[in-house]
């Protein structure tokens, strides 16, 4: 296992996976995801079935697909072939049954594995918020879990939840969503990830652009526009983060 | 390891909380003991100068003006019926005159205080009749009353 993209980019034995989780939806995991997979040129599998996930920003629509790529892979035991496009990160698709047909963790700890050697290229995994055997199978083999952390209490009630059942993983907890937060709350989340010895990563600020927005590319593909140059600028510095982790 | 992102927005909170303690660049700098005083003086000064004018103003009227009567607490005073009141164009440019130099003296002098002023005055240099005869004949229209008969 390759302790870093740094190390992998050296000759590590297989590429990194990545995992973004969080035990509370709407935190903008997704989004992390798709722009961190995006920026470290990773293949990004969509572990979550529901509609709003990375599969639906991408532009994959189940409905008008013959074939579900993420359901065949773990049926035939093969390596899912990503779906490409321009100015996006290859992605494997998630699908609507696939809550209903999810494998054992270790299945899907396996599998990951896998699919990172044979596709050659990083992994980004986006998981279904909270804790699920599809979840708890990603951040088995997971070099690095970003944990997106909105300064709100009841996210904050989640993340403690979640790095309590969670340390002895390799999490990276990121500021996420953030706009002025009260020093009580950024206490609260300080006191949380030393308790806990979580590192915790740069923070990206609150855009609110971003929820109301139809693209479908990432946000950090080129040409940046200049509304979201700050929060691009933002997500460079978590992908150096993630490359950097644990080296 | 990437900086941590909780320093970075303890060092924004930190930045904002001196921002907000730091004087604006628009307010004033805090006057001294010595500007203060020249202050309280000038304005004493003017204080005094505008109750000698207004002292000699008084003095000069003259009639003085009848204070309101009372009215007993807790009831409610009744307001004077309002009655229309149509101005030719010489009344009209009258008592706009008037507006614009009361509005000079920062004061506001509306259109009824100059019309009871004229009823005032009016009432203390004719008598009833001699303003019927005055105001006979121009004034009346025709001097019929009621619907036109054919």
């Amino acid at each position: 296992m390759s302790k870093s993209l740094v190390e992998w980019a050296k000759g590590g034995d297989r590429p990194p996976i990545v995992a973004a989780a969080a035990w509370k939806g709407g935190d903008g995991k997704s989004t992390l995801a798709y722009e961190v997979a995006y920026q470290l040129g990773a293949t990004l599998a969509d572990f979550d079935w529901d509609k709003g996930g990375a599969s639906g920003s991408w532009g994959f629509r189940p409905e008008l697909r013959v074939r579900a790529p993420m359901l065949e892979a773990f049926e035939k035991g093969k390596t899912p072939t990503p779906l490409r496009g321009r100015r996006k990160p290859d992605l494997i698709p998630s699908h609507p049954d696939f809550g209903l047909n999810q494998p054992p963790p270790d299945r899907v700890a396996d599998a990951l594995e896998q699919w990172v050697r044979e596709l050659d290229s990083p992994l980004v995994a986006d998981t279904h918020p909270g804790g699920c055997d599809s979840t708890y199978g990603v951040l088995q083999p997971a070099d690095v879990v970003l944990v997106p952390a909105v300064f709100a209490d009841k996210s904050l009630n989640a993340l403690e939840g979640m790095l309590e059942e969670l340390t002895d993983y390799p999490l990276y907890v990121i500021p996420y969503m953030v706009k002025s937060p009260p020093a009580r709350m950024r206490k609260r989340l300080r006191d949380m990830t030393t308790r806990f010895g979580i590192p915790v990563g740069p923070a990206v600020s609150y855009y609110s652009w971003i929820p109301t927005r139809s693209r479908r590319m990432a946000i950090s593909s080129e040409p940046v526009s200049k509304q979201a140059a700050p929060f691009v600028q933002q997500i460079d510095r978590v992908a150096a983060g993630v490359m950097n982790y644990g080296a | 390891m990437a900086p941590d992102g909780l320093d970075d927005l303890d060092q924004e909170a930190e930045g904002r909380r001196q921002r907000r303690a730091a004087p604006s660049r628009r307010s004033r700098p805090p006057k001294s003991d010595e500007e203060r005083r020249q202050e309280r003086e000038r304005l004493d000064e003017e204080r005094r100068e505008r109750e000698r004018r207004e002292r000699e103003a008084n003095e000069s009227k003259p009639e003085p003006v009848p204070e309101p009567t009372p009215v007993p607490a807790g009831k409610k005073r009744d307001r004077p019926p309002s009655i229309p009141f149509y101005p030719d164009p010489e009344n009209e440019e009258f008592l706009w005159t008037v507006a614009e130099a009361a509005t000079a003296r920062r004061e506001k002098i509306p259109a009824t205080a100059v019309l009871r002023l004229a009823m005032r005055r009016l009432s203390q240099q004719m008598t009833p009749s001699e303003i019927v005869r005055e105001l006979s004949g121009p004034v009346q229209t025709g001097g019929k009353m009621g619907r036109p008969r054919r």
